[in-house]
């Protein structure tokens, strides 16, 4: 028994060491009164009577930190378990929300952006590990809004002065896509929606690249683009069947939320995939627009670097000679080959430039160059200029009188 | 004047930055290793030029002058900056002979080549060393006589140009930004009775319960300014730092009028907006790899690229479609000088 330790009731110093369903317990011996047990005592109790409490818990730590940078903590910690990630995470994620409280400007914020600065710690965290998690999902797992976390990131960026490496889209199509309920039958999914997930992965990674490499991801959130390629992937993987379903009931299917700007990107991606078709032979016959084109995905994917190349111009010369595509063509594709003798003769569709869509639209008005006007600052201020902007005693009345009106008015509630 | 005081001052250091070692640098785009360098924003050039013609623009008025210090190095694969301290001396001599002269920052590669039609700018990436041999054949060009230009590796260093704010001369972009907006502020030392003002002016609005100033409005030149009881006023709206304050000024007699005892001290700008498009697209992603000490890339966010230069200190926002915005200058010149500082960089992406 340790000594010093006395049952609180009787006062006896019989206390005897018992476990009730595998919660040890301190029993006192003669009134039976638990002196130590799980929930039922406070950890200062349980210190006092020599039994073991988890560090975190323990109030030698409390000292040294605030309740609230407690609670934070414990935040923080909670978060990386829902996140499911690895324990080294915790840590790391912990040291910078201990690192960020002791600068002046966050210890004195308001609870808001303490609360706020749990999320931007862990995203920090997961940042630097590649670990693909993006501020919207934080911001819905902490209720916040995005401008003010998208503040007290750039704050805490700033003041830390971390390098935080940017989203690694790879690693996000693949958590996202793994995401889609759409890989198992199920009473509410048809057998033709289900696909296989490492297919529809791989596919739409190279979809993503393609975007990536046309200006459609610069600049702009990554999410709804991955959506717009999953989306075509998943319907140019078994296209008759799959062709009548729109992008927001596919998402529906998936029960995932559809992003507004996904339909947009899935736009532009099948109008950059159909400038890709112009440039093959076979498919310039076809005449396809952007519903048919998704049939032919896999021919696109297969041939993009060529196609992006000879589809688009960016400067230089336009002389990509057709052997590559003759070579190419003519291993996979013999029966055509009549064909396509015939059709090479004929140019293909002059390039496009290669560049963002904001720079393809034309601009919505003209900027005028401004006039060099030979301001000196130094000029007269003619009187009338500035009278002009003066009320007359009379309107000061009238505007009196207005706004004294207009004041009586509010106050007296309307009529029905 | 807004224009002579200031302009002694800045030839007086434009001199003195002019007679500063300054690097010259070459360096081309595939050796990524030296954009790591810490000075790294300021000190790349990589001098894929396709288009010799436009880099030189006409009205430099035979600037250019090549130092004969250089020390005959093979231009071909230069992964890091060249002769560190090679002074232009001759350029010293040159400088008198311009009228119009711009101001440039020591660490900047200034491509001042000469405007003759086959100056052999030919410096793409990888060329062979070749093609330096024929960098100066226009030498005649110049006022000035070209030295020794055996060696292949002299790129003239610029000229330092004394500002004229009125006419901006570009240094190697032919790209000069454009001032949107001028932020300035002044003291009217006196008390002022924000509701009598807002009762006396038409073009004024008050809401004390949203905030604890008078926003007035004048038309000409087009500006907005906030009047606070201590008698300070910040004006904003302006387009050129004359117009502010003239601006500035005009708020000051309104409030005269009302009765105040208005005087008009201590006038000075806080900051300067500009703008400009560089005209083709640039890759953010990859920008904000190389220069990361220096640039924010958030996409969730912003669809723009923070980057906060250092010297000077000025933020430049950076979009995808080649649209550039800087801020946080307090001079004109030092939005000049930011985006001159910037545009090899971005050029670096031109062909990407």
């Amino acid at each position: 028994m340790p000594s010093g330790s006395r049952c609180p009731d009787c006062g006896s110093s019989e206390l005897v060491e018992d476990s009730h369903y595998s919660q040890s317990q301190l029993v006192c011996s003669d009134c039976g009164c638990v002196v130590t047990e799980g929930t039922l005592t406070t950890t200062f109790n349980d210190e006092g009577n020599l039994r073991e409490v988890t560090y975190s818990r323990s109030t030698g730590e409390n000292e040294q930190v605030s309740r609230s940078q407690q609670r934070d903590l414990r935040r923080v910690r909670d978060l990386c378990r829902i996140l499911k990630l690895p324990t080294t995470f915790e840590d790391t994620a912990i040291s910078y929300y201990q690192r960020a409280y002791q600068l002046s400007g966050i210890r004195a914020a308001r609870l808001q952006k303490k609360e706020v600065l749990v999320g931007c710690c862990v995203l920090i965290t997961c940042r630097q590990h590649n670990w693909p998690l993006t501020m919207g999902a934080i911001c819905t797992l902490l209720y916040a809004d995005l401008d003010v976390f998208s503040g007290t990131y750039m704050q805490l960026v700033k003041l830390l002065g971390l390098d935080v490496p940017a989203l690694c889209l790879a690693d996000l199509v693949k958590s996202y896509c793994s995401s889609f309920r759409l890989f198992q039958a199920s009473p509410s999914i048809p057998a033709k929606y289900v696909e296989d997930k490492d297919k529809m992965l791989s596919r739409t990674l190279l979809l993503v690249e393609l975007a990536n490499e046309t200006w459609l991801v610069t600049g702009r959130h990554p999410l709804p683009v991955i959506t717009a390629a999953t989306f075509l992937a998943w319907q140019s993987l078994r296209p008759s069947a799959r062709l009548t379903c729109s992008l927001a009931q596919f998402c529906k299917l998936a029960n995932v939320d559809l992003p507004y700007p996904a339909a947009s990107r899935l736009q532009e991606l099948l109008a950059v995939l159909l400038r890709m078709a112009s440039q093959l032979a076979w498919l310039r016959v076809l005449k396809l627009d952007k519903r048919t084109v998704v049939k032919h995905i896999a021919d696109l994917l297969q041939h993009r670097h060529m196609l992006v190349r000879m589809a688009f111009r960016d400067g230089t010369a336009e002389g990509e000679t057709q052997k590559q595509q003759q070579g190419e063509q003519g291993q996979r594709e013999e029966a055509e080959d009549s064909t396509f003798d015939v059709l090479e003769r004929k140019r293909p569709a002059s390039p496009a430039p290669l560049l963002p869509p904001c720079m393809l639209k034309p601009p919505k008005r003209s900027h005028p160059t401004p006039s060099v006007s030979a301001v000196t600052g130094d000029e007269n201020i003619s009187d009338s200029e500035i009278e002009q902007y003066l009320r007359t005693p009379q309107e000061v009345r009238d505007f009196q009188r207005a706004q004294a009106a207009s004041q009586a008015a509010k106050s007296v509630p309307n009529p029905p | 004047m807004v224009g002579s005081p200031l302009m002694e001052e800045e030839e007086d250091m434009y001199l003195d930055l002019f007679l500063d070692p300054y690097t010259v640098q070459d360096a081309f785009p595939p050796a990524m290793s030296h954009l790591f360098s810490p000075r790294a924003p300021l000190d790349v050039y990589p001098l894929n030029l396709s288009n010799p013609e436009a880099v030189f623009s006409p009205h430099f008025g035979g600037v250019k002058e090549t130092s004969s210090d250089f020390s005959s190095v093979d231009l071909s694969f230069l992964p890091d900056e060249l002769a560190q301290d090679s002074k232009d001396q001759a350029v010293t001599g040159n400088r008198h002979e311009t009228e119009q002269s711009r101001k440039t920052q020591d660490q900047q590669c200034q491509l001042q080549l000469p405007g003759g039609e086959d100056s052999g700018l030919s410096l793409n990436n990888g060329s062979s060393p070749g093609s330096h041999a024929h960098l100066y054949p226009g030498g005649a060009a110049f006022n000035q006589p070209s030295p020794e230009k055996s060696s292949s590796d002299s790129l003239p260093v610029a000229s330092i140009v004394s500002m004229t704010p009125m006419n901006p001369v570009p240094e190697c972009s032919g790209i000069v930004p454009q001032l949107q907006n001028v932020v300035s502020t002044a003291n009217l030392a006196c008390k002022l009775d924000l509701r009598k003002i807002a009762l006396s002016a038409k073009n004024t609005e008050y809401n004390p319960k949203r905030f604890a100033a008078v926003i007035m409005r004048i038309r000409e030149p087009r500006t907005t300014a906030l009047l606070f009881s201590s008698g300070k006023v910040v004006c904003t709206g302006a387009k050129s730092e004359e117009e502010s304050r003239l601006a500035a000024r005009k708020y000051a007699r309104v409030v005269q009028k009302l009765g105040f005892p208005v005087k008009f001290f201590n006038f000075k700008i806080q900051n300067m907006v500009g703008s400009c498009d560089v005209k083709f697209p640039i890759r953010l992603e990859i920008l904000a790899l190389t220069h990361r000490q220096f640039s924010s890339y958030e996409p969730e966010l912003f669809p723009g690229l923070i980057y906060k230069m250092v010297r000077p200190q000025v933020v430049l926002l950076i979009f995808a479609s080649g649209k550039v915005v800087l801020t946080g200058a307090k001079e004109r010149s030092e939005i000049y000088e930011a985006f001159e500082n910037m545009y090899p960089i971005l050029e670096s992406f031109k062909k990407t």
